[in-house]
């Protein structure tokens, strides 16, 4: 069994090598997984404030008349499907697909608007006829452009009655360790999901409302929505960085251990190389 | 004279988040004030600037337009972008 001493020194070094990459790799979406989750957790408390204080004005007002508040009699059932752009992140996108299949399967009607080019080759592959928009090639930009130009495009289309109800798929961000893929309402509004409970109902407080009550729901519901979308990107940005930097840190710990068994290998077999060296000079005098 | 607690929320944080004397802001029909003990307001602002008086001193501040909401004495004033307030700024503003 005289192992080949070149090729195992070949593979220690090409795995050194790559050990190297998965390293770097690692750190650079620890930084990046920094820098998501602060604008996430800065955020949250922005979206959390206009939601409490939709979730107050809806018990104080007629706010179920609005028409973000009402399911349309037409229109078919959409999904804003989350998903990263490149690769080399665990199940991530994985997970995702596997989910957004399942509610596919389940209805029909349903059609999907994807961001991230991990989620569009999927759909373009399999559900091609379902899919009505893509994006791709964010890269990681989170200005808040996209953003609200997505926001304003599925308000008008809702109230347009082209959708009968707006649901996004994304990432929800757990702990550094886990996400997993989570289904949110978005259109039409539930006066439930901003949170209000039964106690605060029941003491429903006398807004007064400047300029008008019109005004300020005209101007406050647009906003909620669009903040929304933007931490649905943030957080999907949080989580996939995340979860490349678990996949790239067990990436580098198999490079290490892959690295030493080869090495203990190679000694071995260096060994064995010497010994049997050893043996035949010495028979070899022998028979002098 | 009584004070309220005031928090201003933007995008990126909170920014603000002292007891105030009163706040005078750009409501979208004309400036007002609000001082403590207000009855519960929520009132869309406009592009203008905002004179915060924690006492007898006056801090001004620009914001690009918002909301402000007053309840039981803690007010909340959400801006998408403000100027004039000692923000400690972050290295990490916008990716």
């Amino acid at each position: 069994m005289p192992e080949n001493l070149k090729a195992l020194r070949n593979r220690i070094r090409s795995i050194g090598k790559t050990k190297k990459i998965t390293r770097a790799m690692e750190m650079v979406s620890a930084a990046k997984l920094r820098k998501y989750e602060g604008v996430m957790k800065s955020t949250r408390p922005f979206l959390n404030k206009i939601q409490e204080l939709l979730g107050r004005l809806a018990l104080s007002t007629g706010a179920q008349e609005h028409p973000l508040f009402q399911r349309p009699e037409t229109g078919y059932p959409l999904l804003v499907f989350f998903t990263s752009d490149k690769g080399l992140c665990g199940a991530f996108n994985a997970h995702l697909i596997k989910r957004v299949t399942r509610e596919l399967e389940k209805d029909p009607h349903l059609r999907v608007i994807v961001m991230g080019r991990k989620g569009r080759d999927f759909l373009r592959r399999h559900y091609p006829e379902r899919m009505e928009d893509s994006h791709v090639d964010l890269g990681g930009r989170l200005d808040g452009t996209w953003t609200d130009a997505m926001a304003n495009h599925l308000q008008e289309q809702f109230l347009a009655g082209v959708y009968s109800r707006i649901e996004l798929l994304y990432p929800h961000f757990v702990s550094t360790a886990v996400n997993r893929p989570m289904l949110q309402r978005y259109l039409p509004l539930e006066p439930a999901a901003f949170g209000v409970s039964e106690e605060e109902s029941s003491q429903a407080i006398d807004y007064i409302l400047e300029p008008t009550p019109e005004r300020v729901f005209e101007a406050l519901l647009p906003r909620f929505l669009q903040t929304k979308v933007f931490l649905t990107l943030a957080e999907t940005y949080t989580s996939e960085h995340a979860s490349r930097m678990m996949a790239m840190n067990n990436a580098t710990k198999n490079c290490e251990d892959l690295g030493s068994s080869l090495t203990l290998r190679l000694n071995k077999a260096r060994q064995a190389a010497i010994t049997t060296e050893i043996i035949e000079i010495v028979s070899g005098a022998e028979a002098l | 004279m009584a004070d309220y607690r005031l928090q201003i929320v933007t995008h990126q944080r909170t920014v603000f988040d002292k007891d105030v004397t009163s706040v005078t802001m750009p409501g979208e029909e004309g400036y007002f004030g609000v001082m403590a003990n207000h009855a519960p307001i929520i009132a869309v602002l406009k592009e203008g600037n905002v004179d915060i008086r924690i006492g007898k001193k006056t801090q001004r501040v620009w914001i690009s337009g918002g909301f402000f909401e007053m309840e039981s004495n803690r007010g909340t004033l959400l801006t998408d972008r403000l100027t004039g307030i000692d923000i400690p700024e972050d290295e990490e503003d916008q990716p």
